[in-house]
């Protein structure tokens, strides 16, 4: 139960790090030219009647 | 991507992150002072391994023995880093006060908005009131034998009030003084931990046990069958996991917000882990007798003070009280900026109030307060149905600290799902991805994080912590009332910003000078 609970620990420290470097990868590779803003549909839409988001 | 700190550039960050805001509709109405590290801070301080992992430490150890904090610590740091990361690409795209609301609408529609929000108002309220309710509950049983009185619910409550007091009235006053004590609680809790460690292992009066004993599953001290009492003790480190979401909050008092706050939120559950992990493994290997810990009324204080002593173990659980307290004040500093984003967009009664920033203090003001009298009836209904029905066996921090879990996880979780939605219709693409992203694995991440979030939903609220859920059920029935007689037709949601001029946004902002 020690080895397993050691793996654990490193698993959650490795997907911390993982996480961690694509982020950063990202962020310095990112182009501000090709980025759009979110802003959504503009258009209201009802969530409860439309199908692709119930 | 990284700051200068010259003024020059400052300024012109600053400037450009108007702007960037300006795409949303908002105005620029709050300081924009905070830091990577004070936006890091506020979420690391609201985290607060010192509060959540040490008041639940009890509820863990009896649910899960020792191998709660060997197994069920990292198991659910794990996952939460994934529900983090979900949420730091997010706020990158989106940087509004707003955040889990702003997201879900844009994503959805308004009505996701609208429901998202007031799930995570609920829990905002359950975490203040569970955070300041911890304070109280360790500040009452250290200071009831010092000044020779009896502790009851009623002494606890009312420390309760005069933290929750406290807290508004620092918040009230600025989101500089705020800040500054934010970058200190860090710095604290860190500090606090290490103390902690290095007294348990170098000054403690018993041997500290064999690292296997971190791992050993199987004992538990409830009556159900280990499997179930794992889920349920799982609560201490879920809920210690909670209130991140802080980053994103206080993201339009961010410089540079699209990088900063993502990292702020990621990187305070990672090092939450990290440093919990720590603390949870040297307080847990100092347990001389296991039985003896459980039946005692505060497990965590009766752990300390037998292994450091009677003076010294109440010197390092004062410094604990403390940092309980910073994290409180974190906690009602979030709340109020997600109660004025929602405001702001006319989403709750009164929304004029609780959307207006005192020109003097640059905070809003109303919503801060209201955010305290919230937390304290969420307590003071506790306190009542305590009083009519006396033999209940689950505890005050169980119920709240449930509400705030499920409700907090849910509104994270609602977004991170239209978001995978959104992509699979062409709606939300890689383009609109701000700088902070996972690229590909944006998706698995999503993914794996949902799944966690819909098991710790149900597992959170089950016996002995169902009024939980049936207070969260209760809830859901008067928005439900709310939304299809009132705001189904007259919320307006975020998008309705984006109809507001340059001119009224400079207007605004013209109203706002240092």
């Amino acid at each position: 139960m020690t080895m397993l609970g050691v793996l654990l620990i490193l698993a959650a420290c490795a997907v911390a790090l993982a996480i961690g470097i694509i982020a950063n990868r990202n962020v310095r590779a990112f182009n501000e030219e090709t980025h759009e803003s979110f802003l959504g549909d503009r258009k209201e839409r009802d969530a409860f009647e439309d199908p692709s988001v119930s | 991507m990284r700051l200068k700190t010259r003024p020059s550039h400052r300024e012109k960050q600053l400037s450009e992150d108007k702007n960037f805001l300006h795409r949303f509709g908002y105005a620029q109405e709050l300081l924009r002072d905070m830091g990577g590290f004070s936006n890091f801070a506020i979420s690391f301080s609201i985290i607060s391994i010192l509060t959540g992992a040490v008041s639940l430490y009890g509820h863990g150890l009896t649910y899960g023995g020792t191998g709660m904090m060997g197994f069920g610590w990292p198991l659910v740091a794990l996952f939460c880093m994934m529900v983090a990361a979900s949420m730091a690409e997010l706020a990158s795209a989106i940087p509004t006060a707003g955040a889990l609301y702003h997201w879900a609408s844009l994503l959805g529609n308004k009505r996701w908005g609208w429901y998202t929000a007031w799930i995570n108002l609920i829990g905002q309220i359950g975490i203040v009131a569970g955070i300041d309710y911890s304070v109280a509950f360790f500040a009452d049983g250290l200071l009831s034998p010092v000044l020779g009185y009896r502790m009851t619910e009623t002494t606890t409550l009312i420390i309760f009030a005069l933290v929750l007091v406290s807290h508004g009235v620092l918040n009230h006053v600025g989101i500089r003084i705020v800040a500054r004590l934010n970058d200190f609680s860090a710095w604290y809790h860190l500090g606090v931990v290490l103390i902690l460690v290095v007294s348990l292992a170098g000054f403690g009066k018993g041997e500290l046990q064999p690292v296997d004993s971190l791992f050993r599953l199987g004992e538990t001290f409830s009556d159900k069958p280990y499997w179930l009492a794992f889920l349920i003790g799982l609560l201490q480190a879920q809920w210690t996991f909670t209130g991140y979401d802080a980053s994103a909050h206080t993201i339009e008092e961010t410089i540079h917000p699209r990088v900063r706050a993502p990292w702020g939120i990621f990187s305070s559950v990672a090092f939450s882990f990290v440093a919990g992990m720590i603390m949870l493994a040297f307080v847990t290997l100092s347990i001389q007798d296991v039985h003896a810990a459980v039946s005692a009324d505060n497990p965590f204080i009766f752990v300390i003070s037998q292994a450091l002593g009677s003076t010294f173990g109440q010197v390092v659980l004062w410094m604990i009280v403390l940092a309980m307290w910073f994290c409180g004040l974190s906690s009602v500093t979030s709340f109020s900026r997600m109660m004025y984003a929602f405001a702001r967009d006319r989403g709750m009664p009164r929304s004029d109030w609780f959307a207006r920033i005192n020109k003097h203090y640059r905070t809003p003001v109303a919503a801060i307060w209201l955010a305290v009298i919230l937390s304290f009836i969420l307590a003071l209904t506790d306190y009542f149905i305590k009083l009519v029905n006396p033999d209940t066996t689950y505890t005050t921090l169980a119920f709240l600290t449930g509400v705030s879990v499920v409700g907090l996880y849910v509104s994270y979780g609602i977004p991170i799902w239209l978001r995978l939605i959104a992509e699979s219709k062409g709606r939300f693409t890689p383009r609109h991805l701000g700088p902070w992203n996972l690229g590909k694995w944006g998706r698995t991440v999503a993914i794996l994080a949902l799944l966690w979030i819909a098991i710790i939903s149900v597992v959170m609220v089950i016996p002995p912590n169902q009024n939980a859920g049936i207070a969260l059920i209760m809830m859901m029935i008067v928005l439900l009332i709310m939304d299809l007689t009132y705001y189904r037709h007259h919320f307006p949601g975020p998008e309705a910003a984006l109809q507001v001029s340059p001119e009224e946004l400079a207007r605004r902002e013209a109203e706002f000078h240092d």
